[in-house]
């Protein structure tokens, strides 16, 4: 692995493939702690491919994609599963996998409960039975359950109000302060420069830089 | 990893995927036990077969039992793939335990046989469903869509238990190029050696019974480095 100049993931000429069909070509980027780097693009465009590709979950087809070794990484996917768990029992499994105390877990998910407004008696329901919104919660809460290196999120705010919303955008500036890297994906332009200023347009060919002015 | 586990044994439990296997284990159960008294070693040989057949079913709806997404999720948490893939596998057979202890004890209780079993036939009988039991989960956790197409795996799942559970092996071993398939199934054929022609005898811990302890092991652990790497490739793919 070459020098990665401090940076989390660097992704060099990356090209992904699904048997003959070419999703994105020429991918030039980095991933580092010092700004989150949001990733806009059209839909059917690879913005989750490449996601995965760069949470180290899926394979590139060519080109480089290199990757700080051991790193702590958390995954919020696009659409969560409807699984066969209550909430908190749930999040309390991803808790004791990665290796959180049961009363730290514990205090992880109160605190985000009261953050993302969701009520106590929903800490007993399915989560099959769950609003979307509700769900969308639940996905981003096992990812902010501890600190990550590098954090992938594809459609964050999905399915979230207005509330929730500005929630997530103050949790992220927060662990983005800690030192958390984070690559996400959006549709929502404003959204995009309230996080950061680095925003890439994903075509392809490759990703662009996005202005604002 | 037995936190691994827990989550898995629970994600098992509250899909319900396992209940084709425990209707199939239950419907064994009692077919198998309607005639009394039962040949001891033949029911050993019989049951074997029916833990087999059961191990490989568990593990395959064990493994099918977790949503890809969530898959992707538990990998990232778990840090290490190696140890996510093996955490899959001891849950299937921490799971199966019961059950081996189960088909021992019901002909027991149930009366079942010509005479009482003593302590050391009890273990032979533990022992034989334990090594079954490593080899069905191996071969279970070969044919499932984190490896095959799921039409493939299923169809695939479902010839290689019929030709370990009908002794379709028998005539593999004597024609020749397919001697080598015969070589390549799960090594349960020395067990069905050595159950042959003991009747109500005592059980010699003989060379056939040595070689299918050692196979069986072997086997077992070939397997799962096998899925562990096959599947660590596809599902990155």
């Amino acid at each position: 692995m070459g020098d990665m100049g401090g940076c989390m993931v660097v992704l060099t000429n990356t090209r992904k493939m699904y048997g003959k069909n070419r999703i994105f070509d020429g991918v030039d980027m980095t991933i580092d702690a010092t700004k989150p780097t949001v990733i806009m693009g059209k839909n059917g465009c690879g913005k989750t491919t490449l996601l995965k590709i760069i949470a180290g979950i899926l394979v590139h087809s060519s080109g480089e994609a290199e990757r700080t070794p051991d790193m702590k990484v958390a995954f919020v996917p696009d659409r969560f599963p409807k699984l066969p768990f209550k909430t908190e029992e749930y999040l309390l499994h991803m808790g004791d996998i990665q290796g959180l105390s049961r009363k730290f877990t514990k205090r992880q998910i109160d605190a985000n409960f009261e953050l993302f407004g969701i009520p106590d008696q929903i800490k007993t329901q399915k989560i099959a039975k769950c609003s979307k919104g509700t769900i969308q919660k639940i996905n981003l809460i096992q990812a902010f359950l501890t600190r990550q290196d590098l954090l992938v999120m594809d459609e964050p705010f999905s399915g979230l109000d207005e509330s929730s919303t500005e929630a997530l955008i103050g949790l992220l500036t927060r662990v983005a302060g800690f030192g958390t890297a984070i690559a996400l994906s959006c549709h929502d332009r404003d959204l995009a420069q309230k996080i950061t200023d680095n925003v890439l347009e994903l075509g392809a060919e490759g990703v662009q830089h996005v202005s604002f002015d | 990893m037995s936190a691994l586990i827990k989550f898995n044994i629970a994600y098992y439990i509250n899909s319900a995927k396992y209940l084709i296997p425990l209707l199939f284990f239950g419907g064994f159960l009692v077919v198998n036990f309607q005639t009394a008294p039962i040949d001891i070693w033949g029911n050993l040989h019989l049951t074997s077969i029916a833990i087999f057949v059961f191990a490989s079913m568990v593990s395959a709806t064990l493994i099918a039992s977790e949503d890809k997404t969530q898959l992707y999720i538990t990998l990232l948490h778990t840090k290490n793939e190696t140890k996510y893939h093996l955490s899959k596998i001891l849950s299937a057979k921490i799971t199966l335990v019961l059950f081996y202890f189960i088909t021992v004890v019901f002909p027991i209780i149930g009366g079942h046989f010509p005479r009482q079993l003593t302590l050391p036939e009890i273990a032979v009988y533990l022992i034989v469903y334990f090594l079954v039991g490593l080899l069905g989960v191996a071969l279970g956790v070969i044919f499932t869509d984190r490896i095959f197409p799921r039409e493939v795996a299923f169809l695939g799942h479902i010839i290689a238990i019929v030709i370990v559970a009908v002794p379709l092996h028998v005539v593999f071993s004597d024609i020749g190029f397919l001697t080598y398939v015969y070589y390549l199934l799960p090594p349960i054929h020395f067990l069905a050696d050595e159950m042959h022609n003991l009747g109500e005898g005592t059980l010699v811990m003989d060379g056939n019974f040595i070689i299918f302890v050692v196979s069986s092991i072997i086997y077992s652990i070939a397997l799962t480095i096998i899925y562990c790497v096959a599947t660590s490739t596809r599902i990155k793919r």
